[in-house]
């Protein structure tokens, strides 16, 4: 701050408009920190931020991202230079200077957006309050303006069950919301049944199916699904972005019985590596390489054995 | 050359380390949130692809991985990745090549995935075909490679070595696809190189002159279970990418069979008559979503 | 033209034998011979100043791109593993075929295919992107792989060419030990060494008679082997161009060709700036040459048709692209002019007597062997250009060489040529002992007059 006032202060002075003693007068009477702070805000650009929050198993994240207008377009902050904080409101009113409340500081990538990862003590924490308020905040960045977000959640769980039978494999899921010190279902939500592959949940039942009166969706398992070699199938429930719950999703390993296909062993091949080549190639080639060396090898010994003849005959 | 070769050494300790920094997460969190004083940061690459900056005494070594290291060799175990494009739907919006740029830290005019007019036959309509590697399971590349510095995984992945090529620029003769780049150190992209030194173990180096790169199928995504950075830019749904053992494929949006894809769709490979067995598959561009458009700018002209 | 009668007398054998070494002992160059070596000098070292450069900046410096991935410095291989196989040919086909005529010449195109194969390994590592991890080759070699084949086969041809080369040249260093006067100390020393102490001893006789036997025998496959394994660096791609079946043969073929082009050439030279020269490489030798130049041009016609008119007649996809560009388009000047000058017209003008004199077969050579250099290039480099993506842009396969990438692959010309020169200014270029055996003397009579020399 003192460095921008006196840039600002050697700048006019340049100008010659102002003379050493009206500084000092300056100095004394006018506020520094308004005037530094406004000559930086103007320049400063301002960015959209959103957070949100997902819960996987009861583990907890928050994801924040930044975003600014370009002409009409959204594009990815990929430039901030300060790293964003996130509060966890419920500790205490969260106090910047002491950092009580501080849940993490993290700098977002390349695409805007940054995770943060709840840590396991503030997690036990929040189990046992049934509403919570996140605030992810970053100020004094040289590029951006300072921008401040909150999010508050109610409490959620999700069941599921699976009843696995020959011909027909079914799984149930059911949506309870945290009402008056106890779960009860929720009705009408959209709750997604889907199976758990590795880029992606591959979605089972109806599409857009909601909760029943009794908070239940659901859904029957495609027979034919490969699952792991371990005879082992994950299905998954979750509510995309809810209002009050936000994402929230849970998993669970069912026995299967598809297996994938078998990997094949990568055996002698051309292709494989130097040690797995083909057996045939490996023998002939050695056979041709250890005669043609063998015979030069005996050449090279008939060199030294006319220069053992020359060495005799002159002794 | 000896210093480069030093730094990039540094880089490659600090890239696994943020690997399995990031898949413990929290530790992060902590990192960043412990004193910030004036202790000396470095950068490291998170399992998403992301950057990440961490104080250096946090930097440990744990494990020391390199290209050269078994691991790497031998693929993720029990994955088969697979990719399916749709020629229905691409309309050479170019994103998806720009991601895989930007991700893999190359610039123009290098691209390990190309966007190029095709046609068929004289009276069959253009349409825009984006080519990549294709991973090919009988791979010409990996047979004529005479160090095996280019290599077959057990999950499909063909990898480059850098740390081991020779640069004989054999496998890019060998390649019927022409997928293969070869690092001629342009004196632009050592520069860009130097400041974006990011290196990982499964992903080839860019920043090696005098070695071949290609498409690599982004396999530190894969074992973090997130999509290639050219699937995840394409604004079209164009490309789906999933593990063949799963039998299902994704373009992040639209998650689906891959058998009933392949088979619905009458998908096929590029030049099947050579026997590569390329592990991408192609969608015939029938009913497509766009009228071909031609490209107003003409890509890649300087040398 | 009479082959030179034998000699049956002793005493005329060894007049002949003194005669010869009169003339045949290696002498200072004159002013035409040092100006040679200093252009050839500087052009070399210009080449290797190159390579510095290209060692410092990468192969950004030449004009290949990612399309075009191999250029002059590969064609420029081709071309120097075709011209080494001369020395099988010459030395160790007509050897064991017993053709009288060869002895002059053996030597001649075995320094040759030395010197070919020398830079033929080394302008193959100037192509590498990394040349200091050469050694992954033997610490990561994969047997499947044509470059470790090419690699093993080139280094074992250039060992059996260094011993085909070495063993006559014994009797050769051992009398240029004893009768080189007023030589500098160290040219004195380095006779000394390479002689390995020859006593002109019938022991030692037998023993290099042996070896040159074993040699022949040996050096032919391999020289077959170097040349296909070459040609199927480019056969085992799928690209139009190199994906045929006839590539061996083809590269064989045209390898004998070049290689008698240069060894005819080379004794034009000699035979111009050492007169004394003209009783051994004499007109019969250049008659012979041109008949078996024929011959070989013959050949190479038959396979270079199989090559290019079977695809031509079928005109599949990319291959027609090809050989549109070759036949006709871009390429078509080149093509028929190497087509013409390095076969057809050297065919037609060697067919005739007069055409089998030294100057047209001089003039012939040179055409075969400029033409050959050029085919290689036509071989490696159109290829590449067929993609199997359409409109791709002309700066992604458009290649012309870059002004370093000339010099370099000049300075490895020069450096050829210059073993050859240095060979020739400390060497006899022809064996006295092989040529005196192929008139009929004993090599007892041989060994009496060496002895003499010897105690003299
Ligand atoms: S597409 Fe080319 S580079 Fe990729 S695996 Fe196949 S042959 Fe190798
Ligand atoms: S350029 Fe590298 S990867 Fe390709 S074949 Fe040569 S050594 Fe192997
Ligand atoms: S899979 Fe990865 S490396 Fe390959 S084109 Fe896509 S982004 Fe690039």
């Amino acid at each position: 701050m003192k460095n921008n006032f006196m840039n600002h202060l050697f700048k006019k002075l340049r100008h010659g408009t102002i003379s050493v003693s009206l500084i000092t007068v300056t100095c004394l009477f006018i506020n520094k920190e308004a005037i530094s702070q406004a000559e930086k805000d103007s320049a400063k650009l301002s960015a959209t931020m959103t957070v949100s929050y997902k819960a996987s198993n009861g583990s907890r994240s928050i994801k924040v991202n930044l975003k600014r207008k370009v002409e009409k377009k959204f594009i990815a902050v990929d430039n901030l230079k300060t790293p964003v904080s996130l509060y966890f409101k419920s500790v205490k009113e969260h106090n910047p200077a002491d950092g009580t409340g501080l849940v993490g500081k993290l700098y977002l990538g390349k695409d805007g957006e940054g995770v943060f990862e709840i840590p396991d003590d503030i997690n036990k924490l929040i189990s046992g309050l049934h509403k919570y308020t996140f605030i992810a905040k970053f100020d004094a960045d040289p590029i951006y303006e300072d921008a401040e977000e909150e999010i508050s959640i109610a409490d959620s769980k999700i069941t599921l069950s699976y009843l696995g039978e020959d011909s027909i494999k079914t799984a149930t899921a059911t949506l309870y919301e945290w009402k008056d010190s106890a779960y009860v279902p929720v009705a009408g939500a959209e709750l997604k049944l889907g199976i758990k592959r590795t880029f992606s949940i591959f979605p089972i039942g109806e599409s857009g199916a909601v909760t029943d009166s009794s908070g239940k969706v659901s859904a029957d398992l495609p027979l034919d699904m490969p699952g792991t070699f371990d005879r082992k199938i994950t299905i998954v429930a979750k509510i995309d972005e809810h209002e009050s719950f936000g994402n929230v999703e849970v998993s669970k390993e069912v026995p299967w019985s598809v297996l994938p296909e078998p990997i094949p062993e990568i055996g002698r091949a051309l292709w494989a590596t130097g040690d797995n080549a083909p057996y045939v190639l490996v023998f002939s080639s050695l056979s041709i390489i250890a005669v043609i060396w063998g015979t030069i090898f005996y050449l090279i010994s008939l060199l030294i054995k006319i220069r053992k003849i020359g060495r005799d005959k002159s002794s | 050359m000896e210093d480069e070769q030093k730094n990039r050494r540094n880089f490659l300790k600090f890239g696994f380390l943020a690997a399995g920094l990031t898949a413990a997460g929290v530790a992060l969190n902590k990192v960043a949130s412990g004193d910030e004083g004036a202790e000396e940061k470095v950068k490291v690459l998170t399992a998403d692809g992301r950057l990440a900056e961490v104080a250096k005494s946090k930097v440990e070594s744990s494990e020391s991985l390199s290209a050269a290291s078994k691991h790497v060799r031998q693929g993720i175990p029990g994955r088969k990745f697979i990719m399916v494009i749709d020629l229905t739907r691409c309309k050479n919006a170019r994103k998806c090549l720009e991601g895989c740029q930007k991700m893999h830290n190359f610039l123009p005019p290098v691209e390990w995935l190309k966007v190029k007019e095709m046609q068929d036959s004289e009276l069959s309509g253009k349409y825009w075909f984006p080519q990549l590697c294709y991973q090919c399971d009988n791979p010409p590349c990996c047979k004529v490679c005479p160090v095996g510095a280019t290599f077959k995984r057990s999950d499909g992945i063909v990898g480059i070595d850098n740390e081991r090529c020779i640069g004989c620029k054999f496998c890019m003769a060998a390649c019927p696809y022409s997928s293969r780049s070869f690092n001629y150190g342009n004196p632009k992209q050592v520069e860009y190189s130097k400041n974006h030194p990011l290196k990982s173990c499964h992903t080839m180096d860019p920043n090696m002159v005098g070695t071949v790169s290609k498409c690599d199928f982004c396999p530190d995504f894969g074992s973090k279970g997130i999509l290639p950075a050219c699937v995840r830019s394409c604004p079209n749904g164009v490309i789906f990418y999933g593990d063949e053992n799963e039998d299902v494929v994704s373009n992040g949006e639209q998650v689906l069979r891959l058998k009933d894809l392949l088979v619905n769709n009458g998908g096929y490979r590029q030049f099947e008559v050579f026997g590569t067995k390329p592990r991408v598959y192609y969608l015939p561009p029938v009913n497509r979503l766009f009228p071909f458009k031609p490209d107003p700018v003409e890509h890649n002209q300087e040398e | 033209m009479e082959e030179p009668k034998k000699i049956t007398n002793e005493a005329e054998a060894i007049q002949m034998l003194r005669q010869y070494n009169d003339d045949l002992l290696p002498r200072k160059f004159g002013i035409v011979g040092n100006t040679w070596t200093a252009l050839l000098i500087i052009i070399f070292l210009t080449g290797v100043y190159c390579y510095t450069n290209q060692l410092r900046y990468g192969l950004s410096i030449t004009g290949m791109r990612d399309f075009v991935f191999w250029g002059i410095y590969i064609s420029n291989f081709v071309f120097f593993v075709a011209i080494s196989l001369v020395g099988s040919l010459v030395t160790a086909v007509l050897y064991l075929l017993n053709i009288p005529w060869r002895a002059p010449l053996s030597r001649i195109s075995e320094v040759i295919a030395v010197a070919a194969v020398i830079f033929a390994g080394l302008i193959i590592i100037v192509d590498m992107g990394r040349p200091e991890r050469i050694v992954n080759m033997f610490l990561h070699g994969r047997i499947q792989s044509p470059i470790v084949w090419d690699v093993m086969v080139v280094t074992t041809y250039m060992t059996l060419s260094i011993l085909l080369l070495y063993f006559p040249l014994l009797p050769g260093i051992a009398f240029c030990r004893d009768n080189l006067k007023g030589i500098p100390k160290w040219q004195k020393w380095m006779y000394n060494i390479l002689s390995l102490g020859w006593k002109y001893s019938p022991e030692q006789y037998h023993i290099v008679k042996k070896a040159i036997t074993i040699l022949s025998v040996m050096i032919i496959p391999v020289a077959l082997c170097i040349h296909t394994v070459t040609s199927w660096l480019f056969a085992s791609t799928y690209r139009p161009g190199w994906d045929s079946t006839n590539f061996g043969a083809y590269f064989v073929s045209g390898a004998f060709v070049v290689g008698a082009g240069g060894v005819i050439a080379g004794m034009a030279v000699l035979r111009k700036f050492y007169p004394s020269y003209k009783t051994y490489l004499t007109d019969l030798h250049f008659d012979r040459m041109g008949k078996l130049l024929v011959l070989l041009t013959v050949v190479y016609a038959y396979f270079s048709i199989n090559e290019y008119l079977i695809p031509a007649y079928k005109m599949k996809g990319e291959e027609a692209e090809h050989l549109h560009e070759l036949f006709t388009g871009y390429y078509a000047p080149l093509f028929w002019s190497v087509q013409f000058f390095g076969m057809v017209l050297p065919i037609i003008v060697l067919l005739f007597k007069k055409g089998r004199k030294p100057i047209p077969m001089f003039i012939m050579a040179v055409l075969v062997v400029v033409g050959a250099w050029f085919k290689r290039y036509l071989i490696v480099i159109p290829t590449m250009s067929y993609l199997p993506i359409q409109e791709i842009p002309e700066a992604w396969k458009h290649y012309a060489p870059t002004f370093q990438e000339w010099a370099i692959t000049l300075g490895s010309l020069a450096g050829a040529l210059l073993i050859i020169t240095f060979f020739v200014r400390f060497f006899p270029i022809i064996s006295v002992w092989e040529v005196a055996e192929e008139r009929g003397v004993s090599h007892e009579t041989i060994y009496k007059h060496l002895n003499e020399g010897n105690e003299k």
